[in-house]
């Protein structure tokens, strides 16, 4: 396990910690995020520290996803009461366990589901940039530097579609010890990732207790 | 497979991650522009619905202080005034046969007075208004109204009429008379009926006039009219304005009472 994977581990812990502790002291976006990362955390002790074991990493790896992929859709549908958006997320929460379905029916247990994570990134990104709009439709008094909705949604713009081009580089760098770096960058920006969700956390939960100013 | 091959597509797909990062990270700051531009906007915006709020509230407090010292002035010229220069004349013109009689006569007079100015008193005084019921405090109004003589009120009102707070009974009650001071002043009528109702949670009060009425479509809401309005909203309650030419106007102010606050008098 690398130094960097080992930030990582720590990171998403503290996440996790601090999300309990503010559990019931933030807003809706507060506690997905907790169960956020404590389906990473737990993802990080079946996958990474049991991956040799009964739990063999791509099963882990399509539940994690499963998972991960259901909350940030309930996370953007707490996000705002647009019809048009809400419409939009609870179609997207109806394809998820069609596409689950699918990707169990094609794919064998051991093989790394590429579509399925593909389908996921997809979903958040589409949704990321469809907040944006609402964003602008509806524009409250809260500067973005203290936004939780807005770093929220950067950070999925962001990291997301790289994490897209990450996985189609992995079969190409596979084995390849001149590209060690792109998983290593990957990890890094992985760990920024995590640093931005718990400064969401940070301000879902410091924003919950200041007057609602709109 | 050629590894040159490999090795030029991955290459492509790191430019094509950096170029896939610099267009998100562009199109981040592209929105943090739009949006400061559209929080700017929709700042302008509140800023301005508020100080035309403040602009209408202030011309409404004007014209409820304009006609609060109207009444004021009607009521000591038209009826404490009368009376008391009745009384002045009568002690003046006093035979000296009939000292004790002028007395007498004097002194009713006064004591008239002095209730007309009482009444004044409480019918401006908006403490006293929640000291007692809500129908009480119509009826004296109306009573006040036909002492003039140039009205016939009728009030009927619901027995179950559920106890207000001091705010919504004292701007409900303030909307009453305003819309009963509008029917004496515009309707040109004689009569005047207000039906107090409570159904389903809702206290209605509505005040009808026989008077000339108006053509809704061709008159623009004066400030009476908004005062009205604006101040139903304050207590979340509602006006409604019915009226057609030569078939008298009528007002309904609805009010929404929560059933825990409900308490029955």
């Amino acid at each position: 396990m690398s130094a960097v994977h080992q930030i990582m581990s720590l990171v998403i812990a503290v996440g996790f910690l601090y999300g309990a502790y503010s559990f019931f002291q933030g807003s809706s976006l507060t506690r997905y995020l907790t169960l956020v990362f404590a389906n990473n955390l737990l993802f990080q002790v079946f996958g990474v520290f049991f991956s040799v074991g009964n739990f063999p990493e791509p099963v882990v790896f399509t539940i994690y996803s499963l998972f991960a992929n259901v909350a940030y859709l309930f996370i953007y549908r707490s996000f705002s009461n647009e019809r048009w958006y809400r419409r939009i997320v609870t179609t997207l929460l109806l394809s998820i366990p069609i596409s689950f379905g699918y990707v169990l029916w094609i794919y064998p247990v051991n093989s790394f589901p590429e579509e399925l994570v593909s389908s996921f990134i997809l979903i958040v990104t589409s949704l990321s940039i469809s907040y944006y709009l609402v964003m602008l439709k509806s524009p409250n008094d809260i500067p973005l530097a203290r936004n939780d909705r807005f770093w929220f949604n950067s950070a999925n713009v962001v990291y997301w579609p790289l994490t897209f081009v990450h996985i189609s580089l992995i079969d190409l760098i596979d084995g390849k010890p001149e590209f060690y770096w792109v998983p290593e960058m990957h990890n890094l920006m992985t760990i920024l990732y995590y640093l931005s969700l718990l400064y969401c956390l940070h301000l879902s939960r410091k924003n919950r207790h200041e007057p609602e100013r709109s | 497979m050629n590894p040159n091959a490999v090795d030029i597509n991955v290459n492509t797909i790191a430019i094509t991650g950096f170029l896939i990062f610099a267009l998100l990270g562009g199109f981040i700051v592209f929105f943090i522009i739009l949006y400061r531009q559209t929080q700017r906007n929709h700042q302008r915006e509140k800023e301005r619905i508020r100080v035309e709020m403040e602009r209408q509230q202030l011309e409404a407090q004007l014209e409820i202080t304009e006609e609060t010292m109207r009444r004021i002035s009607m009521e000591i010229h038209d009826n404490v005034g009368q009376v008391l220069s009745l009384a002045k004349l009568q002690l003046a013109q006093t035979a000296p046969d009939r000292i004790e009689e002028s007395i007498h006569a004097g002194r009713d007079l006064i004591t008239r007075a002095l209730a007309d100015l009482r009444n004044l008193s409480r019918s401006l005084n908006g403490q006293y208004i929640t000291e007692i019921s809500l129908s009480d405090a119509i009826q004296r109004e109306l009573n006040l109204v036909s002492g003039t003589g140039t009205l016939e009120c009728q009030f009927f009102s619901d027995d179950d009429i559920p106890a207000l707070t001091d705010r919504q009974q004292v701007m409900l009650f303030r909307c009453i008379q305003e819309s009963i001071s509008n029917a004496i002043k515009h309707a040109k009528g004689n009569g005047i009926i207000i039906h107090l109702k409570y159904s389903n949670s809702v206290l209605t009060a509505s005040i009808e006039d026989n008077g000339q009425g108006m053509d809704l479509a061709n008159i623009t809401e004066g400030i009476g009219m908004q005062s009205l309005s604006e101040r139903m909203h304050l207590i979340s309650g509602e006006m409604r304005l019915e009226s057609t030419p030569n078939k008298g106007t009528k007002i309904t102010l609805t009010l929404p009472v929560l059933a825990e606050t409900t308490q029955h008098v």
